[in-house]
């Protein structure tokens, strides 16, 4: 599944062991055992996610909050989004 | 009987360990030491099998050469069965090893490759793989006047107040024989060795062993390559100091297996998460360390 | 199911062995090469693959102990991949543990190629690698306990464990008498004379089927020309110090470098085999 600006995205908490680091935040998936470390951006992005958000939300989100055009913004969003999903730490709703 | 405390626990043993500091505790013992027959094989499933060892989340399994057979379980039991060519160093050397870093995990608990002076009210830990140099380090900083907390490895603790603090592991400080020179110090008598054939010799500092839980102040990282080059630091971020930090578990192969993925995951992140960390990379090729101990202190004192 | 997986890429050092190994990394991907991760599965020698199979800390083992685990650790290996080949350098002589056991264990091993080389062209190479004399590697080359890595007495601060070599006459000796596996000879002479014939030849050895175009594009990957190139511009974690790694490695370079005394030095102890393998009349 491809990540796009209509889809509603949540934390996937199953399995997922998270813990805050610094800035950063560092994840261990327990099904894989893989280790995800999430940047100052991830950060912002996962704690906008308590509940669950649909991507064109999050991308006026961080529009607003990190001043940048929506275009770039909306393009990295769901770059960075998609990763997360492939990496298990986000689902689709 | 023996009664000690080592990495954290307090200990009875049928063993004599003049590794250990001897201590009297009321109570029963975290961990008990006995000899006897160990089991043929695991009681339950083994999760992982490797030469001369089987291990699951609550047993391990040791079978080692003609020197003995160990067994660790519950977190709280060892079984040593010393066999034919057993010296009894090498019984207690490879016991105080693998087998207590297999008891260690069996109670959740989280060590680490490290070495430890005490700064301020607290220690500034050195990491790093076996050999890359960290007893070497202490000790040249010990001649610097800095005091030793631990050698060999440091045991993570959560305390009442969330913080996390470090146990030593026990008061010995374990330096090759080519240490010495370097150190300027003459080599110990034979009987230090940690066995009888292993030209390493164990120093011992019982009268200065200190085992209340100390906050880290500062993480060291030390790494060696193959490269031509003079002494690097470079300052981590948090997430990378857990990564090189967890690269440096005590017995790290032995996480999986014992499923202890999880509590070494937050334990770690927990302690890396606002400590200044610095990667110090030193190359194999000469002898370093007047300008690593250089390096150490300048970033010491930087970082206040 | 069978385990018989490893490879040994044998030789006594500076005997061809990186280069074959450089050749079998680019055949299995294509022609791509990077010097840095030579499609070794490791080396016999290695501290970090014994930890990893035994769990324990092998800096504790005196060379005896570790000699008596080593071939499980080997087998051990060999059972948990996946892989049809297995290719391991090893510089160890074939020798017996204190239980009559050999080192290389038999259960795992389909093969050997044993890479063999003019000792008078080795010294050269060897003072080299080592940045020493070509006394001292003479000395090395005749040394019935010749060590390479060495470690006192089991002083093990090395990152791997010391390699016990024999002379170099011991050393071709150990691993070409009456192995229970089979073993091919590769001079390295040959592979510089006709690379193509006895690389293929090695390829059928092992049961590699390969067409010649990929045989020669991997060929051409790894030359000389190449791994230098290569190295100057990557480094490669391999080599000892600062100089290059890889030599011109000639035939018959031994004439520009060795003195008549430093030749008799290695001809007189080892000419039965110099003649066995065409070195000498």
């Amino acid at each position: 599944m491809t990540i796009s600006a209509e889809v509603v995205v949540q934390r996937n908490t199953e399995n997922l062991l998270t813990s805050e680091v610094g800035d950063e935040m560092v994840m261990m998936d327990m099904d894989g055992g893989n280790y995800i470390s999430l940047n100052k951006i991830g950060r912002v992005i996962w704690e906008q996610m308590a509940q669950p958000i649909q991507v064109g939300e999050l991308i006026n989100y961080l529009t607003t909050r990190f001043n940048v055009d929506k275009a770039t913004c909306a393009a990295d969003t769901i770059e960075y989004l998609q990763r997360m999903l492939e990496q298990k730490v986000i689902i689709i709703k | 009987m023996y009664h000690y405390w080592g990495s954290g626990l307090t200990i009875t043993s049928e063993i004599e360990f003049p590794e250990l500091l001897p201590y009297e505790h009321t109570g029963l013992p975290d961990l008990t030491i006995s000899i006897g027959t160990v089991p043929n094989q695991l009681a339950g499933v083994a999760t992982d099998k490797k030469v001369c060892t089987a291990s699951n989340p609550t047993e391990y399994l040791l079978k080692l050469l003609s020197i003995a057979n160990y067994y660790a379980s519950g977190g709280n039991s060892i079984i040593v069965e010393p066999l034919a060519a057993a010296d009894d160093k090498s019984i207690r050397l490879f016991l105080l090893n693998s087998v207590m870093a297999a008891i260690l995990k069996q109670r959740d608990m989280v060590a680490l490759n490290a070495s430890a002076i005490q700064y301020q009210d607290g220690v500034i830990l050195f990491s790093g793989r076996t050999n890359v140099g960290k007893s070497t380090i202490i000790s040249q900083l010990k001649q610097k006047g800095y005091g030793i907390f631990c050698d060999e490895a440091c045991i993570l603790q959560t305390g009442v107040d969330g913080q996390i603090r470090v146990l030593p592991s026990y008061p010995a400080v374990n330096l090759w024989a080519d240490t010495f020179e370097q150190l300027a110090e003459p080599l110990p008598p034979e009987a230090d060795k940690l066995r009888p054939q292993l030209p390493k010799y164990a120093l011992r500092y019982h009268q200065d062993f200190n085992i209340m839980p100390k906050p880290v102040k500062q993480l060291f990282l030390l790494n060696d390559l193959a490269i031509n080059m003079p002494v690097e630091i470079k300052k981590l971020s948090p997430v990378e100091a857990f990564s090189e930090a967890h690269n440096n578990i005590f017995y790290r192969q032995q996480i999986y297996p014992m499923k202890k993925e999880a509590v070494h995951f937050l334990n770690l992140s927990k302690l890396t998460k606002d400590i200044p960390a610095c990667l110090i990379t030193r190359t194999i090729y000469r002898d370093t360390f007047e300008e690593m101990v250089q390096v150490i202190e300048n970033q010491i004192h930087y970082n206040g | 199911m069978d385990n018989k997986k490893i490879v040994w890429l044998a030789s006594y050092p500076k005997s061809g062995n990186t280069w074959f190994r450089a050749f079998i990394t680019a055949l299995l991907h294509d022609g791509e090469l990077d010097i840095n991760n030579l499609k070794s599965d490791g080396i016999f020698s290695s501290r970090r693959l014994f930890d990893e199979h035994t769990g324990l800390n092998s800096t504790l083992f005196t060379d005896d102990e570790v000699k008596l685990l080593q071939p499980a650790v080997i087998d051990r290996l060999a059972a948990t991949l996946n892989q049809q080949h297995l290719f391991m350098k090893v510089h160890d002589a074939y020798t017996f543990n204190r239980d009559g056991q050999p080192i290389i264990p038999t259960t795992s091993t389909l093969c050997a190629i044993y890479f063999i080389r003019n000792p008078l062209d080795i010294a050269g190479s060897l003072a080299n690698h080592k940045d020493s004399s070509l006394d001292e590697a003479i000395a090395l080359i005749n040394n019935p306990e010749g060590k390479f890595s060495r470690q006192d007495d089991n002083l093990n601060t090395n990152m791997q464990f010391t390699q016990l070599m024999l002379n170099w006459s011991g050393h071709v000796k150990s691993w070409t008498d009456d192995l229970p596996f089979p073993v091919l000879v590769l001079r390295y002479e040959d592979m510089l004379a006709d690379t193509y014939t006895t690389f293929s030849k090695a390829l059928n050895f092992i049961g590699i089927n390969a067409t010649q175009q990929q045989i020669e594009t991997a060929i051409a990957a790894s030359s000389f020309e190449q791994l230098q190139q290569k190295e100057k511009e990557q480094g490669f974690a391999e080599k000892n110090k600062n100089t290059l790694f890889f030599r011109q490695g000639k035939a018959g370079g031994w004439k520009n470098e060795l003195n008549t005394n430093q030749v008799s030095l290695i001809t007189s102890p080892h000419k039965t085999l110099m003649r066995k393998y065409g070195y000498m009349q």
